[in-house]
């Protein structure tokens, strides 16, 4: 079975389109078309792996400086690369502690931030392999995503606990602020820039999150499901982009063939400009320099569609063939492309869907409670279960 | 009292030792004891319920006193609640003048140390919700657990430590130490006490560079999803 490409970002300056498929980068020349290859651990040429190896190396999340044309990358198995991307010469490599969900550049590119699935963030320097990396902030849940405002002065970072936290920057021990209103888990934050403090969220809600970082306040909610045949599934926001040249807001949901579109010339009123219906599932997708919408889909026959920014259809395109010609690996099973979605916090345990929001609430606060309480009962339970072991055994010895 | 807000916050308030010898103190302010724990040790009624049943007795056999009277027992209640994830759901920037981490669970084994209820990290939640010149209190007989929280609040930019005159002009100092059914447990055991208090400045330091890494140890290398599970 082919590898799709499960992530794609622009490199913008570089004429260049980045596809990740499982451990290996494809990168796509816009001008020429040329095609390049790249992976330290597997090779360059398209092999066939166990899955289980395979998984280790994924590549899961991958970040592009554009102003000093930096990658950075972190596979499943902890491993993070920072490389130049005009050269193609890895710059730092290091292991890290946990899991990644998340990375940023700071503005300045000295430092490269990494969230883990502890819900720690890290701050790396980016030209020195041997620093250790500083503890900048933690949550007590999963970090999803964070984001730098456009005038760096916050670090705002969100969570699995519906939360998101507006840091100061550089001084992240002070919260300014939290962006409470969401329901369910976010994952992904996008602060727009040059714009008047306004940053948008998506997560397990029905609905985006515009708000204004300052002040707090939630402006405005976008909905996202009308016009979607959910189904029975919930929405799960997998992808949150913004081309604001064309002031385009595009969203992605999990296992859900459209990709939505939002008008930003008015941000104080954000409306809905299409819903475009995909032929397959999308997983990933990136607005090149132009405003055109590549997207990345969860199928090897057509990995990639393209949207041409005028039409906002799907169309045909040369250099799109070249992308979708080449040859990922073959894996024996395909491991898990969907991760989000299992942050839903009643995807095991389910409540009423008739629950008021508070009776929900209070079922996952319980939940919760009941958790820790079970915890403790196991982690102490050391005196006690000797008493009812004990217990059993004088039982079982007078039954006899 | 309708239009007030609490003001202090007692996580972990157990059978709610403190709120009862708080209330008569502060009159005027508005105290919530929190607790995770569904049940309290040697009690088959649940935390909460207990400390409810406590104070309401305590309502009751005051009922002649004004609402906003010394010992009428109006100003203090309980919740039960996650403080470490939920602390900024319940109060917003700044409300609190007075925090109570009164004998936290200790965590003794070093992979769970980052589940202490004092971290580096989680200091920042705390600072959100304590308003400038609000004190934290911190209360414990494990001496490991009383030397990680002085390491952790005085790495904090945001946290200064009180003096020992500081200590003996505060009327909290000598409830916290003596008012809580640990507190009183220890004594009985004529065990150590350590406390420690700290006051929430305006403004931290320039130039910070950043924490050191909270380690649990070498041995959670593969224990990941160790949070996945506690979120479920």
């Amino acid at each position: 079975m082919q590898l799709p490409y499960h992530l794609v970002i622009t490199l913008t300056g570089l004429d260049k389109l980045l596809f990740v498929t499982g451990a290996k980068i494809v990168i796509l020349e816009s001008k020429t078309g040329k095609i390049t290859t790249i992976s330290e651990s597997l090779g360059t040429a398209p092999t066939v792996i166990p899955t289980d190896q395979h998984a280790k190396k994924q590549l899961r999340t991958i970040v592009y400086h554009p102003a000093k044309k930096l990658l950075a990358f972190v596979s499943d198995d902890k491993e993070l690369q920072i490389w130049d991307a005009q050269t193609l010469k890895v710059i730092n490599k290091r292991t890290i502690l946990k899991r990644a969900t998340c990375l940023s550049f700071s503005k300045d590119a000295k430092y490269l931030m990494v969230a883990d699935k502890f819900g720690d963030l890290y701050k790396l320097v980016v030209d020195n392999p041997e620093e250790k990396p500083l503890l900048l902030i933690g949550h007590v849940s999963i970090l999803t995503d964070m984001c730098f405002t456009s005038d760096s002065k916050y670090l705002v970072t969100s969570d699995r606990d519906e939360k998101i936290r507006v840091n100061r920057y550089p001084e992240t021990y002070d919260i300014h602020r939290f962006l409470l209103g969401h329901t369910v888990f976010v994952s992904k934050i996008l602060a727009l820039e040059n714009s008047k403090e306004i940053l948008i969220s998506g997560g397990g809600d029905d609905w985006l999150g515009v708000w204004n970082y300052t002040t707090g306040k939630l402006l405005q909610k976008l909905d996202i499901v009308t016009g979607v045949e959910l189904g029975e599934s919930k929405p799960t926001v997998v992808a949150l982009k913004a081309h604001q040249p064309s002031n385009t807001l595009a969203v992605l949901l999990e296992k859900m063939n459209y990709i939505i579109l939002f008008d930003l010339t008015d941000l104080q009123h954000i409306k809905q400009k299409k819903i475009v219906k995909l032929e397959r599932e999308p997983l990933s997708f990136a607005f090149d320099s132009a405003g055109n919408i590549w997207i990345a889909n969860n199928s090897t026959e057509r990995k990639v569609d393209f949207l041409a920014k005028d039409k906002l259809e799907v169309v045909d395109s040369q250099l799109l063939k070249q992308v979708n010609n080449v040859r990922t690996d073959e894996v024996e099973e395909m491991f898990e492309l969907y991760e989000i979605g299992h942050m839903r916090k009643w995807s095991r345990w389910q409540p009423d869907p008739n629950f008021s929001l508070r009776q929900k609430r209070q079922a996952a606060l319980d939940h919760d409670i009941e958790k820790e309480e079970s915890k403790k009962k196991t982690r102490r339970g050391g005196q006690k279960q000797k008493e009812k072991k004990a217990k059993i055994a004088a039982e079982t010895q007078s039954t006899q | 009292m309708a239009d007030k807000k609490v003001e202090f916050a007692d996580i972990g308030c157990g059978y709610g030792g403190l709120l009862v010898a708080l209330s008569p103190i502060f009159p005027d302010k508005l105290i919530l004891g929190m607790e995770i724990r569904v049940k309290v040790e040697g009690n088959n009624l649940l935390s909460k319920e207990y400390v409810d049943k406590r104070i309401t007795a305590l309502r009751n056999q005051n009922a002649d006193k004004k609402p906003d009277e010394s010992g009428s027992y109006q100003n203090i209640s309980v919740m039960r609640m996650n403080a470490m994830r939920y602390c900024p759901n319940f109060f917003e920037k700044g409300q609190l003048s007075k925090i109570f981490f009164l004998f936290p669970d200790p965590h003794f084994k070093k992979r769970k140390h980052k589940a202490r209820i004092v971290t580096s990290t989680l200091l920042a939640e705390y600072a959100y919700v304590l308003r400038p010149g609000g004190i934290v209190y911190c209360v414990t007989d494990v001496r490991d657990l009383h030397e990680w929280m002085v390491k952790h609040l005085d790495e904090h930019p945001l946290f200064r430590r009180r003096a020992q005159e500081e200590l003996d002009r505060d009327p909290c100092v000598p409830c916290v130490l003596q008012e809580t059914e640990e507190g009183k447990k220890v004594e009985r055991n004529s065990g150590d006490k350590f406390i420690a208090c700290y006051e929430r400045l305006a403004e931290g330091e320039k130039g910070w560079k950043g924490f050191a890494p909270i380690l649990g140890g070498d041995d959670d290398g593969d224990k990941d999803d160790d949070k996945d599970e506690a979120n479920e």
